[in-house]
């Protein structure tokens, strides 16, 4: 039957969705139409079978990533919940003592005390444990005596001054505490070799020390370890000539680290500092890399070896400058980064497919940091800036 | 065998199960995306897209039609989206004569040849047309799921294909692959 027995065209859109349907089920034959033709050819064209099974790879690398990601939000999510609760039943035990907050004093959170001395008034002795009770003012609930055994005992000379540090906060102190202080009673044990002397303890006398408010986080200037890990095939030209001058960090405590690298490697380290100087003249010598695919899990590993990081509560952060990755470890190096409390903050640079884009934006997200495209010239600084504010923003 | 419904359901945890889904429809969406954009290496790229698209979307991911027609939906926004980046500065006409970049075997020259040959004819009809034939010979949907995604009714898409296939027949005829060679 040709076409043009249709008496409408829409008869013949009909009939030639069956022949497709025919064709893509396997019963249809040669047709007047060639459709069934164009279908088979349609079937013949297949992707690459290398390039298939290599895009399977990554889906499940990427599978992995996501579900490890969504695992650490549901932990922080919880942890983050579990704090809410304990903090609101403090409150109502706190508020319970007399229920009330005298009026016009801002409820402070807690008060830290610290370097407390007191002298003893007993002969040579050895200190076996120290007393410390909290006094409170008024309207204040009973604090709970806190009992701090000293790590070792003490030998305290006869008229010796016994130096107690004490680092405490007193949570129950959810009112005014400008008059908090504390008692120190010290226990003593008479020496061992005078077995007959009097065993009666001797107190010290009370000793009243000024509680040190707990400083606020505006007032600490965080430390912070920034770690560069640069891509040295690819142009980072405005943070080599404008670095020194272009980044402020006022008032924190910040050292620089580099790592370079590319397809063969890593370039010699330089390990954290604070003299910028130092740092430009390190960033301006380190030598343009040849090959890529830069080794970017090497190179991260390397960051998180090598570099002398300082332990909490250093703010700690890696900046890669990054063009298209070979991506060998690059996942696992991510997650070390996470659990080390690393974040990687990732800057894309050159002519990067979706793929790569994704995954370097996969290795920002397992760390906790974001990824941002390469801005132009000046923007380069702006954008290492702005990641850093981010994360001290969340300290 | 579980079902696409059934697996997609379970993918978001089952690296196993988004496995399977994507060996079922590799083929559909590169070919589909092979003749939108009538380039080997951008029907990679776009189809390497539209999975990662569809694995981070996979855990909202709602039964409403057959997961094909939900990934093609993807692949089809990843397409606009590749074409209003890229604006096409080789003139469609001499799509033919563009050299490829490096000796090939025989078959692929040949395979290579009707596939610019054919987009370049799918490009010269109206974009509708070459749209819905595309995703039904292609993308193997039926006219009701062409009809969902591209917002008409069913009889509206049979006649888009229908027309689609009357124009590029037409333009197949005189030039074929026998007489290319």
């Amino acid at each position: 039957m040709s076409e043009e027995n249709f008496n409408s065209e829409g008869r013949a859109a009909d009939h030639l969705d069956a022949l497709i349907n025919a064709a893509q089920s396997g019963t249809g034959a040669p047709d007047e139409t060639g459709i069934t033709g164009f279908v088979e050819w349609s079937r013949s064209l297949r992707p690459d079978a290398t390039y298939v099974d290599d895009l399977e790879q990554h889906l499940m690398a990427l599978h992995r990533v996501q579900r490890h990601a969504r695992r650490r939000v549901i932990r922080r999510a919880v942890a983050v919940a579990a704090v809410i609760v304990v903090l609101i039943a403090l409150l109502i035990l706190v508020r319970g003592g007399d229920g009330t907050t005298p009026a016009g004093v801002a409820p402070p959170t807690g008060v830290a005390m610290s370097g407390i001395t007191g002298t003893a008034q007993a002969p040579a002795a050895t200190v076996t444990r120290i007393i410390v009770t909290p006094q409170l003012p008024t309207h204040t609930p009973p604090g709970t005596p806190t009992l701090t055994d000293t790590p070792t005992p003490v030998a305290l000379a006869a008229t010796g001054t016994l130096a107690v540090e004490i680092d405490m906060t007193l949570v129950a102190a959810n009112y005014a505490t400008q008059n908090a202080s504390v008692q120190l009673t010290a226990v003593l044990m008479p020496p061992t070799a005078t077995p007959s002397s009097t065993a009666t303890p001797t107190a010290l006398p009370a000793v009243a020390s000024t509680p040190t408010p707990l400083p606020s986080a505006t007032h600490v200037p965080p430390a912070l370890d920034v770690a560069f890990v640069l891509d040295t095939t690819q142009d980072f030209e405005a943070l080599r000539t404008g670095f020194v001058d272009g980044l402020a960090l006022n008032g924190i405590d910040v050292r620089f680290g580099l790592v370079g690298y590319d397809a063969t490697g890593v370039a010699p380290i330089t390990d954290f500092t604070r003299d910028r100087t130092a740092f430009a003249a390190a960033l301006a010598d380190l030598p343009p890399g040849g090959e890529s695919p830069g080794a970017l899990g090497v190179a991260l590993n390397q960051a998180l070896d090598a570099l002398s990081w300082r332990g909490y509560p250093t703010v700690k952060v890696i900046i890669v400058i990054a063009g298209a990755p070979d991506r060998l470890g690059l996942s696992a190096a991510a997650r070390r980064a996470a659990d080390q409390g690393v974040t990687i903050h990732v800057i894309g640079v050159g002519d990067l497919s979706a793929a790569d884009t994704e995954i370097l934006r996969q290795i920002a997200v397992i760390s906790g940091g974001q990824y941002v495209p390469l801005g132009t010239g000046a923007a380069l600084l702006d954008q290492v800036a702005a990641l850093i504010a981010e994360s001290l923003a969340g300290f | 065998m579980p079902g696409d419904a059934t697996l997609a359901r379970r993918a978001s945890d089952d690296p196993a199960a988004f496995a399977e889904l994507y060996r079922r429809h590799v083929d559909h969406v590169y070919r589909y995306l092979l003749l939108r954009t009538g380039n080997v290496d951008d029907a990679q790229d776009l189809t390497t897209q539209t999975f990662i698209a569809a694995l981070e979307r996979i855990g909202s991911y709602e039964p409403r039609g057959t997961f094909r027609l939900w990934l093609l939906g993807i692949a089809r926004h990843k397409a606009a989206d590749f074409f209003r980046r890229n604006r096409r500065t080789v003139p469609l006409d001499s799509v033919e004569m563009v050299p490829h970049p490096g000796p090939l075997p025989d078959e692929m020259v040949s395979q290579s040849l009707q596939v610019e040959h054919v987009v370049s004819l799918l490009h010269r009809l109206a974009p509708d047309r070459a749209e819905a034939l595309t995703l039904r010979v292609m993308g193997e949907l039926s006219a009701a799921e062409i009809a969902a995604l591209m917002g008409k009714s069913e009889a509206a898409v049979k006649m888009l294909i229908h027309r689609a296939w009357r124009d590029l027949r037409r333009r197949l005829e005189p030039v074929t692959v026998e007489d290319e060679l």
